[in-house]
């Protein structure tokens, strides 16, 4: 059903976030030596960036220095820095040290001020390009590998682990050279549980989460969004108005045939027993909790060889050798995750939406939210009328960009959506007209 | 064209490891390996049971079973491409076993001493009893010696040292095998044989040589002048074909030859057979014997004894017959029937006595020194002879 416009959580959204000068931030250089000095008065342009697709946070500080000190603290790339962000209001800051891993772009503005770069990330991420990992688990779960590269080879503190969340099947499984972050990216990818069929592994500011994307999608919207401009009161009061907006990817067909996002099978050889199967998937079967909305974005009109888009299991076909036969080792069950995988990240590509708001600095990424999106056209109509029923839907947070340029701070967000809100319709009832298309 | 998680379009990746388990519980051949760069030699974070199976993928041409053997060094390449989780051995990569055996680190023979002390192994020696008693083999069981590579391939090629005739241990069942010829074999004949060298002489690299792992030999070398085929048992019983054609088989314990069907053997030459023991021949048939020379058999220390009970023996020559014996015994239970073309001659300084029954003749009975004694008719009257002259008669 569509969401009706203007709906706000009001339990969740606390007054203070409206405005976008409204903002405490500090940033904190720590050197080599442990020296600690405060740049967020040199601080022009800064940037902090999480999302579900990468395992570690990143962000850009660019500096107006007219202090020198990239020549009084020795700033080469290998030092800390502070960031602390939050609104006056809330008092619920993000507060992390990230690793400084280079400057660059450095220029001189006058001949007092020079401007550079500060580029940064967690410090997992440069601890995950010094080393590969080569171990081998056997019986094990995913989200126990996941643990043990995390606590034990990159000795995450435990305050940073936001979220593990626990996976069926015990795998035999060797880590073939993979950097640490990367071999728990491909773990997420065979990750599943009850209901449960596509597994995120990606850092916020609340910590690394392992989790689901169905577990994701479970969580109450955070608040909902207009994407329209607030005409009866003040604007710059108005939270839920973006403040700017982009679809960037909508629905295709030769995309979505390419990525296995309607339908794809799955070929299995058994080396020890000799024995082939076949798995299909097709994207009319995705159960419901693993839908942010209610209708998949495809009609069941059938082409001329009498398919839907839905029936073209061909489309994408994965060939794997397995030995589950082998009932001395743990089965592979490549069945149980990887045409789901597949299918929910093809899927998630169905509606791709940038919106910027008003900085929020308690939005993750991860979190879902409702987007009301209206329907391009002179708007005198009543409100239903008025919307878009198909994209105001719920969608799902996918990246989050906290951005400060100057005295403004906002918060840019991606928006990922698997389904539409309202019903495609077809197949067609003209059924005549159709097929003299098809045959055309 | 890659193709994520296609095999054969996904990319190929291939590897070097070392296999550290071959007891495929599926019994396929398959090889717990440790890969190089995929792998590190920590037993913690890669213990040898968490490694995966790599099947083996065989060559055309070849349809035994084997398998590599701990500590060799395998590659192959991953069915899955860059999941890198099925990995397929193609073959093995023979080099130099530089470094001794260390069973804490990975990327070496880390079986345990139960598994190694069921292991195969050569023997650590050979008794050649000559009394007919067989070989007596002394096994090793120091299984600190038993892993690879073993004392003696340190420093040595992981391939055996029969294929180029260097560092050969000398216990080697082909060592032993030379020096532990049968020499002297006395014959019926009156002359002695030697069993011959061994031709072994091998070139690098023209031995095609298998040894396994307990020291059975097989050999196909084609090094010229001493092109030999040879396959040798671990306890030293051997079959081995010459340079000139010549076949030397030596069963160190007991042989049995079962043929179930006919059996055809053409001598073209000599026959010479040795048997220290006895020798008991069964026919349950007839059996002929065809001899175109002289025979001869002399039994130096024991009685010929000949019997047909249920049949006639016939001793026919064509010339003379000729029995000779310290004393002859004749005896039939019925009669005894004597037949000559002309005369019977009894040559008897003694005499010939009859000691029960009468003498019948239908002509002459003549003797060349007279005959003397009585001789009674059937119709009771006696004539007593002396020098074949009748003095006397009685009735």
């Amino acid at each position: 059903m569509p969401i009706p416009p203007n709906t706000t959580n009001s339990n969740v959204i606390p007054k203070g976030l409206s405005q976008s000068t409204d903002y405490k931030f500090q940033c904190q250089i720590i050197t080599g030596n442990g020296t600690l000095t405060d740049i967020s008065d040199l601080v022009l342009h800064f940037n902090l960036y999480e999302s579900i697709f990468s395992p570690c946070m990143t962000g850009t500080i660019i500096v107006s220095d007219s202090l020198d000190i990239i020549t009084n603290l020795t700033l080469h790339g290998n030092e800390w820095v502070y960031i602390s962000l939050d609104k006056p209001s809330l008092n619920r800051p993000i507060k992390k040290y990230f690793r400084i891993y280079k400057v660059s772009n450095r220029g001189a503005e006058s001949q007092s001020i020079q401007k550079y770069i500060i580029s940064f990330c967690s410090e997992e991420l440069i601890l995950s390009s010094q080393f590969y990992v080569r171990k081998t688990y056997k019986g094990l779960s995913i989200d126990s590998m996941v643990s043990d590269i995390l606590l034990n080879l990159l000795k995450v503190p435990t305050s940073k682990i936001n979220n593990i969340r626990s996976t069926s099947g015990s795998y035999d499984l060797m880590i073939p050279r993979m950097r640490p972050l990367e071999a728990i990216v491909w773990l997420a990818s065979r990750g599943y549980n009850t209901n449960e069929n596509t597994f995120f592994f990606y850092e916020s500011a609340d910590g690394f989460n392992f989790t689901s994307y169905e577990n994701m999608i479970s969580q109450t919207p955070y608040t909902t969004f207009s994407w329209r401009p607030n005409v009866v009161g003040d604007p710059s009061q108005d939270i839920q108005s973006l403040r700017y907006a982009k679809n960037d990817v909508d629905f295709d067909i030769l995309r979505g045939n390419r990525y296995g996002q309607f339908a794809s099978s799955l070929l299995t050889f058994d080396l020890v027993n000799r024995t082939k199967k076949v798995y299909t998937s097709s994207g009319v079967n995705t159960p419901a909790k693993s839908l942010l909305n209610s209708n998949l974005p495809a009609n069941l009109t059938t082409n001329r060889l009498n398919m839907t888009l839905f029936d073209a299991t061909d489309s994408v076909v994965k060939f794997v050798p397995i030995t589950d036969s082998d009932s001395t080792t743990n089965k592979f069950v490549p069945q149980n995750w990887m045409l789901q995988n597949q299918l929910k990240l093809a899927q998630l590509q169905t509606l791709k939406t940038t919106v910027v708001i008003a900085s929020d600095f308690q939005i993750r990424a991860g979190m879902t939210l409702n987007l009301i999106r209206p329907k391009m056209q002179p708007q005198n109509k009543s409100d239903s009328e008025y919307l878009d029923t198909f994209r105001t839907a719920k969608y799902l947070v996918s990246a989050v960009n906290h951005g400060i340029i100057g005295d403004i701070s906002s918060t840019t967000l991606e928006l990922l959506s698997d389904s539409f809100a309202d019903k495609i319709p077809g197949p067609a009832s003209n059924a005549g007209a159709l097929q003299q298309v098809k045959q055309s | 064209m890659i193709e994520k998680n296609y095999a054969g379009l996904d990319n190929f990746v291939w590897w070097i490891g070392v296999v550290e388990d071959r007891q495929d519980p599926m019994h396929l051949g398959r090889c717990r390996v440790r890969f190089f760069g995929f792998n590190n030699e920590s037993l913690t974070e890669n213990p040898t049971q968490n490694l995966p199976w790599a099947h083996p993928a065989h060559s055309l041409n070849d349809q035994t079973f084997s398998t590599p053997k701990e500590s060799d060094v395998v590659f192959g390449f991953f069915a899955d491409g860059q999941s890198r989780q099925f990995p397929i051995m193609l073959g093995v990569i023979p080099g130099y076993y530089t470094n001794a055996n260390n069973p804490k680190s990975g990327y070496n023979d880390v079986r345990n001493d139960a598994t190694v002390s069921n292991a195969p192994r050569p023997p650590a020696s050979r008794k050649y009893n000559t009394d007919g008693t067989g070989i007596v083999i002394t096994e090793n069981t120091d299984v600190s010696t038993l892993r690879y590579p073993r004392p003696n391939q340190v420093s040595n090629t992981s391939i055996t040292g029969l294929a180029s005739n260097l560092n050969v241990p000398a216990n080697d069942v082909v060592i032993d095998k030379a020096v532990n010829r049968d020499l002297k074999v006395p014959t019926a004949a009156g002359i002695t044989w030697d069993e011959p060298y061994t031709p072994f002489n091998p070139n690098y690299p023209y031995n095609q040589v298998k040894e396994t792992e307990s020291g059975h030999v097989f050999e196909m070398d084609d090094t010229f002048g001493h092109e030999r085929i040879s396959m040798i048992h671990r306890s030293g019983t051997f079959m081995e074909m010459h340079p000139d054609g010549s076949k030397v088989q030596k069963v160190t314990n007991a042989n049995y030859e079962i043929v179930m069907g006919s059996d055809y053997v053409h001598i073209m030459g000599l026959s010479n057979k040795t048997v220290n023991g006895d020798l008991n021949v069964l026919i349950g048939g007839q059996c002929n014997v065809q001899i175109s020379g002289n025979t001869t058999i002399t039994v130096a220390n024991g009685d010929i004894n000949m019997t047909a009970p249920q049949g006639n023996v016939t001793i026919a020559a064509g010339q003379t017959l000729t029995l000779h014996g310290n004393e002859i015994d004749i005896s039939a239970i019925t009669s005894i029937n004597k037949s000559a073309g002309s005369t019977v001659g009894v040559n008897a300084p003694g005499g010939m006595h009859m000691i029960n029954g009468d003498i019948t003749t239908g002509n002459n009975l003549s003797s060349d020194n007279g005959f003397s004694g009585t001789l009674t008719s059937v119709t009771g009257a006696q004539y007593h002879f002396v020098n074949g002259i009748c003095v006397n008669k009685s009735t």
